[in-house]
């Protein structure tokens, strides 16, 4: 191979495992490639050169097209590999693009004049941004991302691009937050994209950026913001952000499933658990931001009146950050080890079926682990949503649903349960919903509800009987499209999302991708077997 | 009797199965990991390219050079590390008596990100 440009290097990997260890990916290993900043000449006052950096990053994106084209192979760019399934992947050549975590506010004359907030509320980043480092960099100068998922090791553009979420109930996912999209969408094309609705970007930015054309359509940017890395290369994203905040907590391992708990669930209306939770009053500066609960399905009792069979819920009250609070202890002592769900999978995968009664006792003995003591505690978002505490062999689905049917869903998991073992806990978290074309948080308040269990046949047997009991009795859904979905074929995404929407979808990524041959490098297994991979019904004029 | 003993034995046989196979599918039997700040890495997770076996020989009185991981120059600071003995690292170094030892050496480097901006017109 020729020698490469400035900033890109050939990363050879003949196969990749994602970080659950739920598959690994055989990989052309001449065609995966790592992108980092470019080494280029500092400006006469000592600053980077941001533009410089930029506008050859830029310059390598599209080279990286030209050679998928060229080589006839498939490429896809993947963020911290923390996806339960191939949506991110390619079965050619991935493009490591950690290393790109260039990120910067914006002067007031790089946004449009319509845009109805303040400059300082945008900060501009490169994909590869870790959550945490964004997170990092903001809250060092008194800003605070606004949506975060329950940890923060993904990359930005990963996170918004699969459907990451929290439980920010009146905010929404990490990809609500996202307002522009610089995308490289051909070896000879790149687009600055924002919802005409929205308009954020000055042609002063839009020129800084380079780029061949500024596409501002709401159809387009909804379609592109939750697209799984196949629209092109997302190579920078304009964030909206806000001053730092403080979450404080108010939890308890044990609030009885009574009807002021299905309130909540339901309406988000939390008058029901101000006893339960020592919930402070509403005020225009302390209001609840977050709301979830932990199920231990093998336990609960649904009727609510056994105090001792009861989920975690938690809420956090969104509060200007002040200097003095009281903060998460930090974890002491031992911890499960990484293999310690592997050797749980054997388990279960041997003699799972063989000893009913194994499944409920292992639950039930491992449920205490997933309860944080932090009540009373407060933290920034960085503070908040730090470490995963789930490592080694793990499976987790999530389905969206609306918060009113919440109640139900859970009741009808229960009863599943009862009939086969789940080797897992549920989590119910509640999400504002998106105006994003696939974003699986698709109704007004869509509840997560979240099973987390360990890798093993029985955890996908029940994941399929979950999906199945809601077909059979008719409760709308959809899936997380970066957790376990191994369900998700072309006709079952038309009825989950409407073939418009699919077909929508479609069209843009058609729109911007108009070349087959581009399209094709782009193009993955999993869509293929969603049918996101087909040309739109009716081409775009 | 012979009924139940055969079936003992069966379930006997099921158990060392069960142990045999944990036993030989476990990556790892000891970890540790030093994290200066979690997740913050320039680097995906299990990238074969973040990782090498490191190797000892007879009782560690001979032993590779110092590993460089080569992080990007403008930051240089390494975020993590992980020191791993698979069990079949294990079973190698019981058979030769200590004279072979090896383990698997992981790591990643703190992100180089460039303080710059706010940025303007250019």
């Amino acid at each position: 191979m020729s020698q490469l440009p400035n900033g890109l290097a050939a990363h050879p990997m003949a196969q990749l495992e994602n970080r659950h260890e739920n598959f690994v990916q055989p990989l052309i290993a001449s065609a995966c490639f790592r992108l980092t900043i470019p080494d280029v000449p500092s400006l006469p006052s000592g600053q980077p050169d941001a533009y410089a950096m930029y506008q050859q990053t830029t310059a390598n994106f599209q080279w990286l097209i030209a050679y998928g084209i060229e080589h006839q192979v498939r490429l896809r760019a993947l963020g911290s590999n923390w996806s339960f399934t191939k949506v991110g992947y390619s079965d050619g050549g991935i493009i490591d693009t950690t290393a790109l975590q260039l990120s910067f506010g914006l002067q007031a004359s790089m946004v449009a004049p319509a845009y109805p907030r303040r400059a300082e509320d945008l900060w501009f980043t490169q994909c590869g941004s870790t959550i945490i480092g964004l997170e990092d960099r903001l809250e060092r100068q008194g800003k605070s991302l606004r949506a975060s998922g329950a940890s923060n090791g993904q990359t930005i553009a990963g996170a918004t691009s699969t459907g990451t979420h929290g439980a920010a109930f009146g905010t929404g996912a990490v990809h609500d937050t996202v307002v522009g999209l610089h995308l490289v969408c051909g070896s000879d094309r790149h687009v600055w994209l924002e919802r005409a609705s929205y308009p954020v970007a000055s042609a002063a930015l839009t020129d800084w950026l380079g780029v061949t054309e500024v596409l501002r359509d709401d159809e387009l940017f909804n379609a592109a913001v939750v697209s799984f890395g196949s629209f092109g290369f997302i190579h920078g994203m304009l964030l909206e952000i806000e001053d730092k905040f403080l979450l404080e907590d108010y939890s308890a391992k044990r609030v009885l499933y009574d009807a002021g708990l299905q309130r909540a669930m339901t309406q988000q209306d939390f008058s029901g658990l101000t006893a339960a939770l020592h919930l402070p009053p509403v005020t225009p500066t302390h209001w609840p931001w977050h709301f979830q609960l932990i199920v231990n399905v093998h336990q609960i009792d649904l009727s609510g009146t056994d105090a001792e069979r009861a989920p975690y819920v938690r809420i956090y009250y969104h509060t200007p950050f002040r200097p003095d609070y009281p903060r998460h202890a930090d974890p002491t002592g031992y911890t499960y080890g990484d293999d310690t769900m592997g050797i749980i999978n054997v388990v279960l995968d041997t003699i799972g079926n063989a000893v009913p009664a194994l499944v409920p006792a292992l639950v039930n003995k491992l449920y205490p682990i997933a309860l944080e003591d932090t009540n009373g505690t407060a933290g920034t978002m960085s503070e908040t949503f730090g470490n995963t505490n789930i490592r080694g062999k793990a499976a987790s689905a999530a389905i969206g649903l609306n918060a009113l049917d919440s109640p139900r869903v859970l009741a009808e998991i229960v009863a599943l349960n009862a009939e086969h073992h789940f080797p897992g806990i549920a989590a119910l978290r509640y999400v504002k919903g998106t105006q994003a074309t696939l974003g699986f948080t698709r109704w007004p308040v869509t509840c997560v509800l979240e099973l987390d269990g360990i890798e093993s046949d029985l955890t996908h047997a029940f994941f399929q009987k979950c999906w199945d009991r809601l077909e059979a009795v008719g409760i709308p859904y959809t899936l997380h499209w970066g957790k376990i979905n191994f369900n998700l074929t072309a006709p079952r995404l038309r009825q989950l999302y409407g073939a418009a929407a699919v077909e929508s979808w479609l069209q843009a990524r058609f729109q911007l991708l108009p070349d087959a041959a581009t399209r094709a490098v782009f193009t993955n297994q999993f869509m293929e077997n969603c049918g996101l991979d087909q040309d739109p019904a009716a081409l775009p004029a | 009797m012979k009924q139940l003993s055969a079936s003992r034995m069966k379930g006997e046989r099921r158990w060392a199965g069960v142990l045999l196979l944990g036993g030989s599918m476990l990556a790892g039997c000891m970890s540790t990991r030093i994290v200066t700040i979690p997740n913050d890495c320039a680097a995906m997770a299990k990238d074969p390219n973040f990782r090498v076996v490191r190797k000892a020989y007879w009782w560690g009185l001979q032993k590779q050079v110092d590993f460089d991981p080569k992080c990007d120059p403008r930051s240089n600071h390494l975020n993590a590390v992980e020191v791993r003995t698979s069990f079949g690292q294990y079973l190698l170094a019981t058979a030769t008596l200590g004279i072979v030892q090896r383990q698997y050496l992981w790591w990643c480097c703190t992100p180089y990100r460039p303080e710059v901006g706010p940025i303007g017109p250019r």
